[in-house]
C-alpha cells in the first residue's frame, strides 16, 4: 500500500487506547509515534536497505545509450543465473546528460514472447517534462531473446529517467527463471519479530528518557511502545492483503510468506479506502473517549465506516471480476506499485 | 434581510469577482494583501455602506483569487503556497503545448469544488460545530502528524552510483538532508517573522508576504531563467482530455485535502493539495491538476464560508481574521446569501478563467518567455517592496519609515529566496518551505514555542 495509508492506519491503531486519546487530549503526541510506525518498514526498506545491497552487474548506458547493448547485457544475466543456477542481482542506471537534463529509457520483460525490450526515448528535465523532438534519430524498440524458459511475470514499460534506476534479480527455481523486482524490498524490514523488537526498543527508550528526565516511572513508555509495536504490524499485515506479501517472521523465515491476493498495492480504491476508514476511525475513538462524547456510535460506525467499505469494498471487487493476470505477475506489480509513490513537489 | 439587501449582496460578491480578476494575474501579490489595505482604508475613513456589504465583497475577491491564480502559477511559474503543486504539471503541459488545458483542468476542479462547497453548505452548521468539539484538544498532534508525515513521506533522489553501503547511502540522503536543512531554516523565518520581524509594527502584519513569494515564487522564475525555458506555440483544444469519472476523482480528493486545510488551523492549501495528491494515489497528470484546483478553492472559499456558518464563527484564513474585526455573520439568512455569492461568484470567475487564459496564451506566442519571466522577477520584487512600504504609509509612517520598510520587504524576500532555492539545488521537495509556517506554530501548540524562540534571541 501507498505511504499514507500506511502512515494514517498506524494513527488510527493508537487511538484505539483511551490512555493515548487522552494523553494526546492534554498535550501529548503518542499518535504521531503511531503514524511513524506506521510507515517506517518501507523507510527502512527506501532509504537504508536499498543503499546496502550489492549488485552483480551495473548496466550504465552513458551519454549515447545503445538499446541493444542494454538489451543484451540484461539478457546476458539472465542467462548466467540460469546456466549457473546463481542468482543475479542487477541494477540499471540513468543517464544524466547535465544539471537538470537526463534521457529517458525504457526496459521491458516480455515472457509471451520470450524477450527483453529495450527503447530509448526523449531528453527529459527532472520534472520528468520531456523536450519536444529530443528522441534520437530512428529510436525504435530493440527485442533480444532470452533463449531460456521464464515465468510470466510483470511485463509493463519500466521507465529509467531521473535519480536512480530500477533493479532485478535474476533467480532459477526449477526449470524456470523469475524476475524479482526490487529484490531488497520487504524482506527483514516487514516482519513482525522486528515490530516486537521495535515495540520493546521504544518502551526502553521511553523509560530511560521518562527517568532521566523526571526521576520517576510512568506507564507512558509502555503505551509508546505499545503504539510503536502495534504501527509497525499494522503496516505489515495490510501488505499481506495484497499479493507479494512479506518476510513474517526474520529471522527464523527466509522466504516471503504469500499475501491474501484481496487486493492490488497499487490500486486506488483500496488505498483511498484506507485512509478514508483510518480518518473516521481516528475521529470515532477521539470522540468516544472524549469527556462529552457527541456521536451516536452505531450511527457513525454504519455511515462513515461500513457503508463506504461495502460500497467501495464491492465496487472494486466488481472493477477485478473477471481480470485475470498470472500470479507471479501481481506480485511483482505489487512490489513496483510501492515505488510509484506520488512524488508530489 | 431583504430582496433587495441580498441582490446587493450579490452584487458586491460579483464586484469582487471582478477586481480579483484584475488583480489575480499580477504576480505575488495576494489577494489577502489587497483585503488588509481595504480594511485599513475602512479603519482610517470609515466605511460608506454596511460591513456585510464588504464581506460580501470580500467573498467575491477570494472566490475570483482562488480560481484565477491558476493563469500565473501555470504560465508565470509564481505559486502562492495553495498552489506550489501545480507548477510541476503545469510546465508539463505548457512543453507539451497544452498550458491552456492545463489551466482549464484546474478551474474544472475548481468548479468541482464549488459543488461539493455547495453540497456541504446544509449540514455544515451540524457538522462542523461538533468536527470542532471532537478536534479542539488534539489540534496539536494533529499538526505534528502533518509535519512528520510530510518530512517521512519524502524519497531519495541519489542516483546509486557510488559503492554500495555508505557512500552510495549518502549520496541519496543529501536531497533527504536538504529537505530537512530547507524545513528547519524556513522555520527559523518563521521564528524570526512571528516573534521579531524586522518590519516596523504599522506593516508587519505584511511580513508573510515578501517571505513565501522568496520561498516559493522566485526560485521558479529564477530556475526558468537559468535553464532558458523555451515555450512551444500553446494549442487551444475545443475538447477536455478527462472523463467524468476522472474529474469525480480528482474533485473529490482535492475536496478532502482543501477541506482539512480549511478546517485546521495553519494547515494551508498547499498542505491540503499534498495530501489530496497522495489520497489519489494514481500517477495521473491529469487527475492531479484537477484535484489540486478543488483543493485550492475548498481551503480559500470553504475557510472563509466557515465564518459564516450559524453558530460556528470560526476564523479560518487570513480574509475571516481580517473581516472579524468589523463584523460577525449571525444568521442563516446570511450564510446561505454567502453559499449563493459563491456559486454565483465562482462560475462568473471560471468564465473569466477560460477568456484570460487565451490572452496569456496570446501574450506567450508574442513575448519571448525569457522577457515574461525577467518581467515577472520585476514585478515580484515590485510587490515585495510595495506592499510593506504601502502599509506602513497607510499606518501613517514617515518617508523614510515607508522607504525602509520597502527595503525590509526586500531582506525577508532575499533571505527567503535563498532558503527556497535549496530544494532547487538538491532536488528536494519545495513543501517543505511551509516550515514558516507549521514549525513556529506546531512548537507554540506544544508550548515550546517561546524556548525555542529565547535559544534563537528572540525573547528575553
Amino acid at each position: 500500500m501507498k505511504g499514507i495509508a500506511h502512515f494514517v492506519s498506524g494513527v488510527a491503531i493508537a487511538t484505539f487506547f483511551p490512555e493515548v486519546v487522552q494523553q494526546a487530549a492534554e498535550g501529548s503526541l503518542l499518535p504521531v509515534l503511531g503514524g511513524i510506525a506506521g510507515i517506517l518498514p518501507d523507510t527502512l526498506d527506501f532509504k537504508f536497505a536499498r543503499y546496502f545491497e550489492v549488485y552483480d552487474e551495473e548496466i550504465d548506458p552513458g551519454p549515447d545509450p545503445d538499446a541493444r547493448e542494454i538489451a543484451e547485457k540484461v539478457v546476458g544475466a539472465m542467462r548466467r543465473a540460469y546456466e549457473t543456477g546463481r542468482p543475479q542481482n542487477v541494477v540499471l542506471h540513468t543517464i544524466r546528460l547535465g544539471t537538470d537534463l537526463w534521457r529517458q529509457y525504457t526496459i521491458r520483460f516480455d515472457p509471451a514472447r520470450n524477450e527483453v525490450a529495450v527503447r530509448i526515448g526523449p531528453v527529459v528535465n527532472t520534472g520528468q517534462v520531456p523536450f519536444p523532438g529530443s528522441e534520437p534519430e530512428g529510436a525504435e524498440e530493440v527485442r533480444v531473446r532470452v533463449g531460456v524458459p521464464m515465468v510470466h511475470t510483470y511485463d509493463a514499460e519500466n521507465r529509467v529517467d531521473i535519480f536512480s534506476g530500477p533493479s532485478f534479480k535474476f533467480v532459477r527455481k526449477g526449470d524456470k527463471l523469475h524476475v524479482h523486482f526490487l529484490d531488497w524490498h520487504r524482506r527483514w524490514s516487514h516482519s513482525l519479530t522486528l515490530a516486537a523488537v521495535l515495540g520493546l526498543g521504544a518502551i526502553g527508550i521511553g523509560a530511560l528518557v521518562e527517568w532521566l528526565a523526571r526521576g520517576f516511572l510512568t506507564r507512558t513508555p509502555l503505551w509508546a511502545g505499545l503504539v510503536v509495536g502495534l504501527g509497525f504490524t499494522g503496516h505489515i499485515l495490510e501488505d499481506q492483503l495484497g499479493f507479494m506479501g512479506s518476510n513474517l517472521f526474520y529471522p527464523f523465515t527466509r522466504e516471503r510468506a504469500i499475501g491474501l491476493q484481496l487486493l492490488r498495492s497499487g490500486d486506488a480504491i483500496p488505498n483511498f479506502l484506507t485512509v478514508w476508514l483510518s480518518v473516521a476511525l481516528v475521529l470515532f475513538n477521539l470522540d468516544r473517549f472524549s469527556a462529552s462524547p457527541r456521536l451516536d456510535g452505531p450511527v457513525f460506525l454504519l455511515l462513515a465506516v461500513l457503508l463506504p467499505l461495502v460500497l467501495l469494498g464491492g465496487l472494486y471487487q466488481l472493477q477485478r471480476w473477471g481480470k485475470s493476470e498470472a500470479k507471479e505477475a501481481l506480485q511483482q506489480r505489487d512490489i513496483v506499485s510501492e515505488t510509484e509513490e506520488v512524488e508530489v513537489r | 434581510m431583504s430582496a433587495v439587501e441580498a441582490g446587493i449582496g450579490l452584487l458586491c460578491a460579483v464586484g469582487g469577482v471582478l477586481v480579483a480578476s484584475v488583480l489575480s494575474p499580477v504576480p505575488a501579490l495576494h489577494i489577502y494583501n489587497v483585503a488588509g489595505f481595504i480594511l485599513l482604508g475602512a479603519a482610517t475613513v470609515g466605511l460608506p455602506f454596511p460591513p456585510q456589504y464588504l464581506a460580501m465583497f470580500f467573498l467575491g475577491l477570494v472566490t475570483g483569487y482562488a480560481v484565477l491564480n491558476t493563469i500565473s502559477s501555470i504560465f508565470l511559474s509564481v505559486p502562492d503556497d495553495s498552489t506550489v503543486f501545480v507548477v510541476l504539471p503545469g510546465q508539463k503541459y505548457l512543453m507539451q503545448r497544452r498550458g491552456y488545458e492545463a489551466v482549464v483542468l484546474t478551474g474544472v476542479g475548481s468548479l468541482g469544488g464549488i459543488v461539493v462547497l455547495t453540497l456541504l453548505a446544509p449540514v455544515a452548521p451540524r457538522l462542523f460545530p461538533a468536527l470542532r468539539a471532537i478536534l479542539q484538544r488534539h489540534l496539536h498532534w494533529i499538526l505534528w502528524t502533518i509535519i512528520a508525515y510530510m518530512l517521512l513521506s519524502e524519497w531519495p533522489k541519489g542516483t546509486d552510483r557510488a559503492p554500495a553501503g555508505w557512500r552510495r547511502w549518502w549520496d541519496g540522503w543529501r536531497s533527504l538532508t536538504a529537505g530537512l536543512v530547507t524545513f528547519l531554516l524556513s522555520g527559523a523565518l518563521g521564528f524570526v517573522l512571528m516573534y521579531r520581524s524586522v518590519l516596523p509594527v504599522t506593516s508587519a502584519y505584511q511580513n508573510l508576504l515578501p517571505a513565501f513569494v522568496g520561498l516559493f515564487a522566485v526560485p521558479w522564475v529564477l530556475q526558468n531563467l537559468l535553464a532558458q525555458v523555451e515555450l512551444p506555440p500553446q494549442f487551444i483544444p475545443r475538447a477536455l482530455d478527462a472523463t467524468p469519472g476522472l474529474i469525480l476523482r480528482g474533485t473529490f480528493a482535492g475536496a478532502l485535502g482543501g477541506l482539512f486545510a480549511a478546517f485546521l488551523p495553519v494547515v494551508t492549501g498547499g498542505i491540503g493539495g499534498f495530501i489530496a495528491g497522495h489520497a489519489t494515489a494514481q500517477r495521473d497528470d491529469r487527475l492531479f491538476i484537477v484535484s489540486q484546483g478543488a483543493s485550492k478553492v475548498v481551503y480559500y472559499i470553504g475557510g472563509f464560508l466557515l465564518f459564516f456558518v450559524p453558530g460556528l464563527h470560526m476564523t479560518r484564513g487570513g480574509m475571516a481574521w481580517m473581516l472579524s474585526t468589523l463584523w460577525t455573520a449571525h444568521t442563516p439568512q446570511t450564510y446561505y446569501l454567502a453559499v449563493a455569492g459563491v456559486v454565483l461568484a465562482g462560475v462568473l470567475s471560471f468564465f473569466l478563467l477560460l477568456r484570460l487564459t487565451r490572452l496569456t496564451v496570446w501574450l506567450v506566442a508574442r513575448v519571448h518567455y525569457r522577457w515574461i519571466s525577467i518581467g515577472t522577477l520585476a514585478v515580484l520584487l515590485m510587490v515585495v517592496a510595495a506592499v510593506p512600504a504601502l502599509g506602513e504609509g497607510l499606518g501613517g509612517g514617515s518617508v523614510a519609515s515607508i522607504l525602509r520598510s520597502g527595503l525590509e520587504g526586500l531582506l525577508i524576500c532575499v533571505v527567503a529566496t535563498g532558503i527556497g532555492l535549496i530544494p532547487v539545488l538538491w532536488g528536494s521537495r519545495r513543501m517543505n518551505c511551509m516550515g514558516v509556517l507549521l514549525l513556529p506554530i506546531a512548537l507554540n501548540m506544544v508550548g515550546a514555542g517561546a524556548t525555542v524562540a529565547g535559544w534563537m534571541g528572540l525573547v528575553e
